[in-house]
């Protein structure tokens, strides 16, 4: 199996795992209150921002021990767009309205995701 | 916010410039509040989300500069208080007296023990700070080309903690480094976690000017000083208390223990720096004294042979320049010195005994000789465990031993000869009680002492005389061992050198077959046989050391001469052309004497049989004078007092000598001993043969030597100048020497007077234009 192959069966799976919920421990709570869910483990190795808010030294759980990520001023449709990223590093621009392009990119440059940017 | 409606009243909040610089001052304050949350270990409070995005914002509306400062405005604040309140009470007592009212550095470990903490807190502090301020480092600091927050942090806490303007921190924490090692140096035990952590501390901060660490600017220089200055005094202390191995013990102790150090809690680019101290105070600066030590230094280290301290010496003395020069030069002064008492001891044991003469100091002289090469081997022998066990076999030292031995072996003029006598003794009685190996490997020894010999012609000559002796007289033990002694000199002196030895073996080999082949001529032959049996050995006489030009005067009895006329014969007319000449001095004789007791078998010499045969015709008590039996045989003089020695004065006294005595004088009378008894039946008269050799014969041994290098001269300068047609000088007489020297050291006036005489010859001529130039003529 060649490694281009391969990159394209874990980004696949990496997909699933974000769109099944399959064993998140991160609750996210964006501006609208809603929650999304994702793997701490994604994330911190994602993006530093992730890295250090789940970090012992800032971390905030609840009851059952799922990290809490609240992020007020990014909207659950930008935020969508950056976990999608984050799993599998696509962003699909054409079906994306000019606004949300643009919110996205405020929000990537505060996460310091200068290649989503890119 | 402007829908909220204000309660009425005289007194309201002063009014908002505007709507942005209010909200940074509301985000500010409350990013300057939770960064004293954090100093106050309050964190869990806070909210990372908020913070950041404070931050945030803050950057994002073009206030990274007041954010910035204000971080560090409250940094500085902070640490100005951790200073008057942590720092400050921790001082230790001040000063020089402090060691003295804290004998053990208790204060100066409590100091250290808060500052660990401070700096611990204060690193911890920083790296959540960074967290929340990470927007900043990498939007804001990277274009406003300031330091990341984390880097301003570490130059907050150098320049108010570590070189505070308002506290002598820097005092303190610098002096109480240097007093906690000083104790460790002293044997105290001292809490190290804490003095690493400062060190540690140190090596984080950079000075801004040299951009080196603290460590490097503040600490490492003083240390270095102090280091000095410590083993300075105690150098000078130690080498006034211990002796040479505890000296040299404590300074390898110390060594250690500052490698420790560095390796515990200093930085690793201190290691040379201080090891050079160590090594310049405690070793360069003491190694005489420490070599000269009485009792106790390097010559009686040797005397007395303590590897181990001479292995500490060497290892340790090899760390500075000097050191192993200094060992090299006074182990090799030793070494000439000891070799000098032995030579000198051979030389007064000689004069001792020459005193009283003749007869038995033949003995002891071959005793001499053979104790004194004994004792050069065991000196060679105590100097190479030396070399193996405590100087790592250093080539250096070899050398400038071998230069040692080659000095005083060849101071004593006789070294060539008594090598040859000891290796003629080893191979005449070695084989009793020794086994082939151990002869070989004594050999194997000599071979190392032959090596230093600069007059290797000089021994061969000697070497062929005690050879020939040997082969002659029967003497050689073992024929394996004298092939393998002629091996061991053909692999050090090349093939030219054993040829005529060799040569020697060959006439042995021959003459023994021509001797079976004269028995059957005999047989065969219708000639009257002798009455006796010859056995004939035929030498070559240019293989050999002796003059065998002539036959040496001597009346030998009727049958042995027509034996030799018969002998002469049938050799002659085997091999025409040939001359033989018969040398009575060397041969020995089987015959029966019979006394009042019983008969006895009397092996001796022929010179013995011949004096011994006169008696036949005297009466019993009849005597013959010195002058009728000199008259008679007509033996040379010295032959002929030597021989009447061994039969009169030696341990078998087969003639009485009238007057009695050890010395042979003209007008002495000689009676047939008729009373003589003995417990065995063969008895072998042993002639006194000379061993050392005497003043005469050593003279004429050095003038034929002189004679053989003059030829091997001229050989070597016609060789060269066949070769090379025209020569200059100077170029000629380094060429030769160059040719000579494994055999001689041929000195430039002897090359000088050969050249001329070659000239005279019409070898060589000197050229027309220039005289120091010379032609060579075909």
């Amino acid at each position: 199996m060649s490694s281009s192959n391969y990159c394209q069966e874990l980004i696949q799976d990496f997909e699933k795992a974000l769109e099944n919920y399959d064993n998140c421990d991160v609750i996210i709570k964006t501006g609208e209150h809603k929650e999304l869910r994702a793997h701490s483990f994604v994330l911190r190795a994602r993006c530093s921002y992730f890295k250090k808010a789940l970090s012992s030294d800032w971390e905030e759980r609840d009851d059952n021990g799922n990290y809490i990520l609240k992020k007020p001023n990014i909207s659950t449709e930008v935020f969508q767009l950056i976990l999608r990223y984050l799993y599998t590093g696509v962003v699909d621009c054409d079906q994306l309205s000019k606004d949300i392009i643009l919110q996205s990119l405020v929000a990537a440059d505060e996460l310091g995701l200068d290649k989503l940017i890119e | 916010m402007s829908s909220r409606k204000q309660p009425k009243g005289k007194i309201r909040p002063p009014k908002k410039p505007n709507s942005a610089d209010a909200q940074f001052n509301d985000n500010w304050d409350r990013l300057a509040q939770a960064i004293r949350e954090i100093h106050k270990k309050n964190a869990s409070i806070l909210s990372f989300e908020e913070l950041y995005r404070n931050a945030y914002n803050m950057v994002l509306h073009k206030n990274g500069d007041k954010l910035y400062n204000g971080v560090r405005e409250v940094i500085t604040q902070h640490l100005e208080e951790v200073a008057v309140s942590q720092v400050v009470p921790a001082f230790p007592l001040s000063g020089a007296s402090s060691s003295q009212t804290n004998p053990n550095g208790a204060g100066g470990a409590n100091f250290l023990k808060v500052l660990k903490t401070v700096w611990e807190d204060h690193t911890t502090c920083m790296l959540m700070i960074r967290d929340i301020l990470m927007y900043m480092d990498r939007v804001y600091a990277k274009t406003a080309n300031v330091p990341l927050v984390y880097d301003l942090g570490l130059d907050l806490f150098r320049d108010t903690i570590v070189r505070s303007q308002n506290y002598p921190i820097q005092n303190h924490l610098l002096e109480v480094l240097l007093q906690q090692i000083k104790l460790e140096r002293e044997n105290e035990i001292i809490d190290r976690t804490n003095v690493k952590a400062s060190i540690d501390m140190l090596l984080e901060l950079t000075d801004a000017s040299t951009k080196d660490t603290v460590y490097a600017t503040d600490f490492e220089n003083k240390f270095l000083e102090t280091s000095s200055e410590y083993y300075r005094v105690e150098g000078q202390m130690l080498v006034g208390e211990y002796d040479a191995p505890e000296y040299m013990k404590k300074v390898d102790k110390r060594l250690n223990e500052e490698e420790q150090r560095v390796r515990h809690y200093l930085s690793q680019t201190t290691e040379p720096k201080i090891r050079n101290i160590v090594e310049e105070e405690l070793i360069s600066k003491h190694l005489k004294t420490v070599i000269e030590m009485e009792n106790s230094g390097l010559i009686p280290m040797l005397r007395n042979e303590k590897m181990d301290d001479l292995g500490r010496m060497y290892k340790l003395f090899g760390r500075v320049v000097k050191g192993h020069d200094e060992m090299k030069s006074a182990i090799s002064d030793y070494i000439r010195e000891l070799g000098k008492a032995i030579n000198e001891t051979v030389t007064s044991n000689t004069t001792a005994e020459g005193g009283n003469a003749a007869s038995g100091d033949k003995q002891t002289g071959a005793t001499v000789a053979v104790r004194w090469v004994q004792e050069v081997l065991d000196l060679k022998d105590k100097f190479d465990k030396v070399q193996n066990l405590a100087l790592s076999n250093d080539k250096a030292f070899q050398t400038s031993f071998n230069e040692a031995f080659e000095y005083f072996i060849n101071k004593n003029s006789k070294s060539p000869e008594f090598i040859s006598l000891f290796i003629d003794d080893n191979l005449k009685k070695g084989l009793k009680g020794k086994t082939e190996e151990e002869v070989d490997s004594v050999l194997d020894k000599t071979i190392t002492l032959f090596r230093f010999i600069g007059e290797k012609d000089v021994f061969e000559r000697y070497y062929k005389q005690h050879l020939a002796k040997r082969l002659l007289l029967g003497r050689s033990v073992s024929d394996d061992a004298e092939r393998g002694m002629i091996g061991k000199l053909k692999v050090e002196c090349g093939y030219q050198f054993t040829t005529k030895l060799e040569g020697m073996f060959n006439d042995m080999r021959i003459s023994s077959d021509t001797m079976t082949d004269f028995k059957e001529y005999l047989d065969k032959s219708v000639l009257e046989k002798p009455k006796l049996d010859l056995s004939v050995t035929v030498l070559t006489s240019t293989f050999w050391p002796m003059n065998l030009s002539a036959s040496p005067r001597c009346n030998l009895p009727p049958e042995l001469t027509k034996a030799c006329g018969t002998f002469q014969n049938f050799y002659l007319g085997r091999h025409s052309g040939r001359r033989l000449t018969w040398q009575s001095n060397m041969g020995t004789a089987d015959i029966r004497g019979s006394f009042k007791a019983r008969k006895h078998e009397l092996n001796v010499s022929t010179y013995q049989m011949v004096i011994l045969l006169m008696f036949n015709d005297k009466q019993d008590g009849e005597s013959l004078s010195y002058e009728q039996i000199k008259g008679e045989s007509d033996i040379p003089e010295a032959d002929l007092k030597r021989n009447l020695q061994s039969l009169a004065c030696a341990k078998y006294k087969i003639l009485v000598k009238e007057p009695k005595g050890k010395e042979i004088n003209p007008g002495d009378q000689f009676n047939f001993n008729n009373d003589f008894t003995a417990p065995l039946q063969r008895i072998k008269i042993q002639t006194v043969a000379s061993k050392v050799e005497s003043e005469g014969e050593r003279k004429e041994t050095r003038e034929k030597v002189e004679e053989a290098r003059k030829h091997q001269t001229e050989a070597a300068i016609v060789r060269i100048m066949k070769d090379r047609k025209t020569m200059e000088h100077n170029l000629l007489i380094a060429e030769v020497v160059k040719q000579l020297q494994s055999r001689f050291m041929p000195n430039p006036a002897l090359i000088k007077k050969r050249i001329e005489a070659l000239i005279e010859r019409e070898y060589l001529e000197r050229a027309t234009g220039d005289r120091r130039v010379y032609n060579y003529l075909a």
